[in-house]
């Protein structure tokens, strides 16, 4: 049992010997204590197989133990190199997958790109560096119309024309060039755009992006380009470029200035009308649109585009003024619109602007002229209503003034009637001034214009503005030494000097002074270009300066107004220095009034030169009334009262008169009497015939008579514009018996 | 770990191989043990008292029987490797006993007059 507990327990000694020792150690006992030689041998022949057994089991033991731990190294070992060579084998699986996938993708990539080159419209290809295709895509038959084998046969000179070719050539020398700077651009390309040959001859435009293909070291071993057919785009930029062109010349010749201009009104793009501000276009690009505004329009124009911003309405229209490079200004008008990005954000403005400048201008002109025509219109109307009334008012204060001299002269001055009397004359006289200063201001007055020196005028006067401006005033006379003549009705000077000194005396509160000064004055055109009422040239100026309280501009826009007066009730009829405007304007003169409150007023009359004698004042100063010598005179008279104040006048004058108060009446007495009669006095305005008419069939029956009108409104009878013509005697109704007999010596003699 | 620490730790795997490898081979040493305690009743049964035989007999069967148990115990458990130390003194006992049931044949069943025997 225990030499076969040898094969079954030797691989743990203490289970061997666990059962081993307890088996054989009573038997050799046993065999021991029988203690005889047999027993005693097979004892120890016992305890000889136990050790053999012991030394055979742990022989076993150590065998079993060793190939176990053989074979758990092997195993490990076996184990070890087994994981290493799965995990190499793993690696390498997966390598082999990569691999695998690289390839594929490569594969794909590269049947991706063969079928992207072999199909796009593009032709890519290499050449060498002499130019010599060594790959073409098949694209090139229908770009070229060409397979690929007839394409690589053909030289340069065949697919290029000569000018493509010499640019082609001269790039490549360039780019050959730049591979000699150490520092080139390995990776630049270069474009080139050129001609050439299709293979049906005809030319296209391509689009070359080239560059050089280069080996491991860097240095360029061929060419390879891309080449696209342009045709189209430069049809369509040739297109472009001459409707750029013409829209180039459209901008350039009208006359609206385009502008484009940023959301904050920076000028990006200026048309070359702007010319016209006097610069180049380009100088405004970056510039602000509100720097060129009129300061004056910079609060309405920024308010416009804040509106126009905050709205966005698509248009917005503005008038403002524009500021030149001269420092001038013209009107603009200027119509705005978005331009609006994709998204419909605006993003620019556009600005088209008009120059209004002339229409503005013209639009004050037609304003003025408006003025003018409604002046024109004014003093017309107001000379009909005078020569309206004037012819009839003038015959009653004829009668008036006439009777009331002859009833004075048949009273003592010492009757208390004459002085009742004197009133009536003296209310009878202004009531005349009226009607002539009526007649003034509307040009309608009767005159006789003679070449005069104003000097003359204005000294023969000075006594009396001394006497009508009172004793607190002085008048100073400042007269140029040699003043140039003018030719002008005295007595009109008079009536302008009257007005404006007694004018100038109500300005003085107490003590002042009026100055009339005289001077020549030769006025060019640009003193004229802002006021359209003067002309250019000599002029002689009388100017009557005060120092009195002065005037408003209110005031002062209105003096020359009809019935427009600053004084109180009574003491000015607001016709004064609308006479004056009128008797300037009726002697082609001007007139500015320069006043400031409590600084005085200036008149200044321009009257012009006349290149001619002066024929002198005739004065009056006697007091004597000159009386006839028996001549007979022809007195022909619708008005029944006047002429009867006339016939008695007249034959109180020492005249004899022959009365008739129709033309036909009187022509029939000139003829029985034609050759006693020496004067014919005759009234202008009459039924049947006007004075001049009869005066000229009184002529042709008696050529040498001499003619003297009388009218209180002559309605151009006897004078244009209400100046008389030559050699024509007027007297203007109502007059005095002096005057009268004044005008008739005149005449006769 | 050294070898043999690896063969003597009960916690190495060479332990739990020389272990599972006696408890393999113990089947075959109980059928020896059975066949061999018959054989020596046999040749025993004139010599010997057949009171003691039987007792003797009785017992090796049954050990054999219980290491026979314990042996098919071990092979159906399949977690055998974290109670190799208990199936190890398991082992040591049966074998023990096993050992202690033959030396016991010096005493109880030697025939001193047979020297053949």
């Amino acid at each position: 049992m225990v030499a076969g507990a040898v094969g079954v327990l030797s691989p743990i000694m203490t289970v061997f010997l666990t059962f081993s020792i307890p088996a054989l150690a009573p038997i050799f006992i046993r065999f021991i204590i029988i203690g005889d030689s047999l027993h005693m041998a097979i004892g120890f022949m016992t305890l000889v197989f136990a050790i053999l057994t012991f030394t055979t089991a742990k022989h076993v033991n150590s065998t079993i133990n060793e190939l176990i731990l053989l074979r758990l190294t092997f195993e490990d070992q076996l184990e070890e190199r087994s994981a290493e060579l799965k995990k190499v084998n793993e690696q390498l699986q997966k390598e082999i997958e990569e691999r695998s996938q690289a390839e594929k993708a490569l594969r794909e990539s590269e049947k991706k790109y063969r079928r992207i080159t072999e199909n796009i419209s593009d032709v890519v290809w290499v050449t060498d560096l002499d130019l010599k295709y060594v790959y073409v895509t098949p694209s090139i038959e229908r770009l070229f119309g060409e397979s690929v084998d007839e394409y690589m046969n053909k030289t340069l000179e065949e697919r290029f024309p000569t000018d493509s070719l010499d640019k082609i050539h001269s790039i490549f020398a360039e780019e050959l060039e730049k591979e000699q700077d150490p520092l080139k651009d390995k990776q630049r390309t270069r474009v080139i755009e050129v001609e050439r040959y299709r293979a049906d001859g005809s030319k296209i435009w391509v689009s070359m992006n080239v560059s050089f293909l280069r080996d491991e070291s860097g240095n360029p071993v061929g060419i390879q380009g891309v080449t696209r057919d342009v045709t189209e785009r430069k049809k369509a930029e040739e297109a472009l470029r001459e409707n750029t062109k013409l829209l180039q010349n459209i901008l350039d010749n009208m006359h609206d200035l385009v502008s484009l201009t940023d959301m904050s009104g920076n000028f990006k793009f200026v048309g070359a009308s702007h010319k016209i501000i006097g610069c180049h276009p380009d100088f405004l690009i970056g510039k602000n649109i509100m720097e060129f505004v009129h300061s004056d329009d910079l609060p309405e124009v920024s308010s416009f585009f804040e509106k126009y911003l905050v709205s966005q309405k698509d248009e917005g229209k503005i008038e403002y003024r524009y500021r030149c490079v001269d420092g001038s200004y013209l009107f603009f008008e200027t119509i705005g619109k978005f331009i609006r990005d994709k998204n419909g954000i605006p993003k620019e403005i556009l600005f088209s602007t008009r120059n209004i400048t002339e229409q503005k201008l013209a639009g004050k002109e037609r304003e003025k002229l408006q003025l003018q025509l409604n002046q024109v219109q004014k003093v017309e109307s107001i000379g009909k209503l005078a020569g309206g009334i004037a012819h009839d008012f003038n015959n009653m204060l004829g009668v008036i003034v006439g009777y009331t001299e002859l009833a004075m002269e048949k009273i003592s001055s010492d009757n208390s009637l004459h002085d009742d009397l004197a009133e009536i004359l003296t209310a009878a006289k202004r009531a005349a001034d009226i009607t002539r200063q009526l007649l003034a201001f509307a040009r309608r007055q009767t005159i006789s214009p003679i070449v005069c020196d104003l000097n003359d005028v204005v000294e023969s006067m000075l006594k009396m503005l001394r006497r009508l401006i009172g004793e607190n005033i002085d008048l100073a006379w400042l007269p140029e030494s040699s003043l140039w003549q003018i030719k002008i009705d005295p007595t009109q000077i008079d009536q302008v000097l009257a007005n404006l000194c007694v004018n100038a005396r109500d300005a003085i509160s107490e003590v002042g002074k009026i100055t009339i000064e005289t001077e020549n004055v030769t006025l060019d055109e640009n003193y004229w270009s802002g006021n359209a009422e003067f002309l250019p040239g000599d002029y002689v100026l009388l100017t009557v300066s005060d120092n009195g309280c002065g005037m408003n501009k209110e005031i002062l826009n209105n003096i020359f107004e009809p019935f427009f007066t600053t004084k109180g009730v009574g003491q000015g009829t607001g016709l004064g220095l609308p006479t004056v405007y009128g008797i300037v304007k009726q002697n082609n003169g001007s007139i500015n009034v320069y006043s400031e409150p409590g600084k005085g007023t200036t008149f200044k009359i321009y009257l012009p030169r006349y290149f001619g004698e002066a024929e002198g004042i005739k004065k009056e100063n006697s007091k004597e009334i000159p009386l006839g010598h028996k001549e007979t005179i022809l007195l022909v008279e619708d008005e029944p009262s006047i002429m009867k104040m006339s016939k008695m006048m007249l034959e109180n004058l020492g005249y004899q008169v022959l009365a008739a108060n129709t033309p036909k009446e009187a022509l029939h007495l000139a003829k029985e009497n034609s050759s006693v009669i020496h004067l014919i006095i005759t009234d202008v305005i009459m039924p049947e015939m006007n004075g001049r008419d009869l005066a000229n069939q009184l002529h042709n029956l008696c050529p040498n008579i001499k003619t003297l009108f009388m009218s209180g409104y002559t309605a151009d009878v006897i004078a244009h514009h209400g100046v008389l013509d030559q050699g024509v005697h007027f007297i203007q109704k109502p007059f005095s018996k002096k005057k009268l007999a004044v005008k008739i010596r005149e005449v006769l003699n | 770990m050294r070898i043999s620490e690896r063969i003597s730790n009960p916690n190495s795997c060479i332990y739990v191989l020389l272990v599972s490898q006696i408890y393999n081979r113990a089947t075959i040493a109980i059928i020896a043990t059975v066949m061999n305690a018959t054989i020596l009743v046999f040749i025993l049964w004139d010599l010997i008292s057949i009171r003691t035989l039987v007792v003797w007999y009785i017992l090796s069967i049954f050990v054999a029987m219980i290491r026979f148990i314990q042996i098919k115990k071990f092979q159906r458990t399949s977690d055998y490797m974290k109670d190799i130390r208990y199936w190890a003194q398991l082992m040591v006992i049966g074998i023990g006993i096993s050992g202690i049931l033959w030396g016991s044949t010096a005493i109880f069943l030697f025939p001193v007059e047979s020297t053949a025997h």
